[in-house]
């Protein structure tokens, strides 16, 4: 224990002199003004719709007035329609014909709206239509929740566990490889390797040192951004476990390459890889086998549910134990590397 | 006692062994040279030796105990100081020491005491990325006493030093031999194993050439020569003449009788001379 606190402070001094922290905390303030005053909380991609009403008498305008739209959005003449659509990229046009037991629309598209937004735009036509025919149905359907309603998590808060994934936890995978190569620049690691402390200490100290500046640095970024009212428990469970996890794997990696630039390569690799499951997180519907299998999946949804939760309980319980093992793993893998490797001439 | 017996090691990738069938033994507070030129297998050697290479033939004791067999607390009873000033760049000279003797699990030196033994006192609490390479080989060299090891292995240990802190580190080793430590001396300079070492081994493309005391390999090797400075067309000229060889004798007898002498000297073969003369090879 005491050579174990000996080479901990070491190598926290280490740390502290090539600047390391400075580095985490710039990190960690760009992270919390983009969270917090630069990424909004909804993401809106709604078209200016603009409406020609060439209906007999003008039928139409009284409904779109009485529906919200501005008056100066409804155009009375063509021309102006087509010009106010063309110097605004951002709208849609709307002309409406015929009359209002006939009445037809054409949807004038500029090509650069979705087709999702194009295909709504001609639901809630064809819904307005019904409602001015007064034929509108009423739904046949109506929802139940399971659990508690939750209120829907702003685009900028859900972007959290995303940043606590991939910038924390992964915060070990890169700063053990750049002491790593300058230990084996400076040759010091011979050194240590002839005195009587053995890998394990060795391992263990950079693990400790890399596990505590994540937890400093995800439970800063977090307090700054959610505040208080969250599950630490498990928050600091998962920074934790993932964060030995994810400086194991830099070590492992590092062992292996001779200088930094030639374990850079490998590193966006491994860090692709493990961004995959980011794709299910945005898209929850696009979640094949394969991601699931990555590590980082189930940590960036564990986070989200110890951030927000929807009341799932023991989610996380399976996957900590799943982590426990592979850190064990991990651990063994690299107490042998390190020995064969590292320490060697 | 330590023993090396028949090693032998490849390096991944080579062709030939670059250790071959190398065998001596050192007593305990000895100092043994290891001398040879760069590239000649030493430092293979001394690092099979502490373990930091593996062993792949042949066998390392140690008072009858195998290197393959040591634990780490054998390390707590060595002290290496490498060639190469491997030190924590970005620390200071004292804690370089300082957090160094702090992994070991026996009592150790005090990290001032040994700077200031080298002159490095007053550069304690500078980076030791600052240093000279002087400056650098000197706390390398303390680091390796901060155990206050019984065995030593001293890789060129004055390699970058100027006269007097040579001097002064030569002065130190015997010291060290004095308290009864074991030193096993890498070096190329053959002046600094003569002066030192109780016995060297001469090793050259991964062989052992010659291995005894220095005296006895000068006896069994070495001519005796006679250097003789004389006066020659107004000029100083300077020779060295080795008696034994017939040529050298009637040009020495000429000299002596048809110049004027100025100074003449009996002097021994150096075991540089010897290492020549084994290898056809210089020590470089």
């Amino acid at each position: 224990m005491r050579r174990f606190i000996n080479l901990f402070k070491q190598d926290t001094l280490i740390i502290i002199r090539s600047g390391l922290q400075y580095a985490v905390i710039f990190i960690s303030v760009i992270l919390i003004v983009l969270i917090n005053f630069v990424i909004p909380e909804k993401l809106e991609f709604k078209n200016t719709e603009l409406f020609f009403d060439s209906t007999q008498g003008k039928i139409m305008e009284p409904f779109l007035l009485a529906a919200g739209v501005e008056k100066d959005k409804i155009f009375s003449n063509y021309d102006d329609f087509i010009k106010a659509l063309e110097e605004d990229r951002k709208s849609i046009g709307i002309r409406i014909e015929g009359t209002s037991a006939d009445a037809k629309f054409t949807i004038f598209s500029q090509n650069t709206e979705s087709i999702k937004n194009v295909n709504l735009e001609e639901a809630a036509l064809e819904s307005v239509l019904e409602n001015i025919r007064g034929t509108g149905k009423k739904a046949g359907y109506r929802i139940e929740t399971l659990r508690e309603e939750t209120s829907p998590i702003p685009f900028n808060k859900n972007l959290i566990p995303v940043f606590l994934t991939y910038e924390v936890v992964a915060l070990g995978f890169l700063l053990i490889a750049v002491m790593i190569f300058q230990e084996k620049t400076d040759g010091s690691i011979h050194a240590y390797r002839v005195s009587s402390s053995g890998a394990a200490i060795y391992i263990l100290s950079k693990v400790v040192i890399f596990t505590l500046m994540a937890v400093l640095y995800g439970v800063v970024t977090t307090v700054s951004t959610v505040g208080f009212n969250i599950d630490y428990l498990n928050l600091l469970l998962l920074i934790i476990l993932a964060s030995i996890f994810m400086t194991l794997l830099g070590l492992l990696v590092s062992i292996f390459f001779n200088n930094l630039s030639e374990f850079l390569f490998a590193a966006f690799g491994v860090l692709i890889i493990m961004q995959l499951p980011t794709i299910s997180y945005m898209n929850p519907t696009f979640a094949p086998g394969f991601i699931k299998w990555i590590p980082m999946y189930p940590v960036l949804f564990g986070f989200r549910e110890a951030l927000f939760s929807t009341g799932k309980e023991n989610y996380l319980f399976p996957f900590l134990i799943v982590l426990i093992a592979g850190i064990g793993a991990l651990f063994a893998l690299c107490y042998f590397a390190v020995r064969k490797r590292l320490m060697r001439s | 006692m330590i023993e090396v017996k028949n090693l032998y090691h490849r390096y991944e990738k080579k062709g030939k062994d670059a250790v071959s069938d190398v065998s001596f033994s050192i007593e305990k507070g000895e100092i043994f040279g290891f001398l040879g030129p760069s590239g000649a297998g030493k430092t293979t050697v001394q690092n099979i030796m502490i373990g930091l290479l593996g062993l792949q033939k042949g066998e390392v004791l140690y008072d009858g105990k195998s290197i393959k067999k040591m634990k780490s607390d054998f390390y707590n009873s060595i002290g290496v100081c490498f060639e190469q000033s491997n030190l924590y760049t970005k620390l200071t000279g004292f804690e370089n020491l300082r957090y160094y003797a702090g992994l070991f699990n026996v009592p150790t030196l005090d990290p001032m005491l040994l700077l200031e033994s080298v002159g490095l006192k007053d550069a304690a609490h500078k980076r030791c990325g600052t240093y000279s390479k002087g400056m650098k080989q000197r706390l390398t060299f303390t680091r390796s006493l901060i155990n206050n090891p019984g065995i030593l292995f001293l890789d060129e240990p004055t390699g970058s030093l100027d006269p007097g802190l040579a001097k002064k580190i030569k002065e130190m080793i015997v010291g060290l031999k004095k308290e009864g430590k074991t030193i096993f001396l890498t070096t190329h300079n053959m002046y600094i194993a003569d002066e030192l070492c109780d016995r060297v081994a001469f090793i050259n493309e991964g062989e052992i050439i010659a291995s005894d005391s220095p005296r006895n390999l000068k006896l069994k090797y070495g001519n005796k020569s006679v250097k003789v400075e004389y006066k020659t067309d107004g000029k100083l000229a300077s020779e060295i003449f080795f008696l034994e060889k017939e040529n050298d004798l009637n040009a020495f007898n000429k000299i002596i009788s048809g110049k004027t002498v100025q100074t003449i000297h009996s002097q021994e073969a150096t075991l540089e001379q010897i290492f020549i003369k084994l290898t056809g090879r210089e020590l470089v």
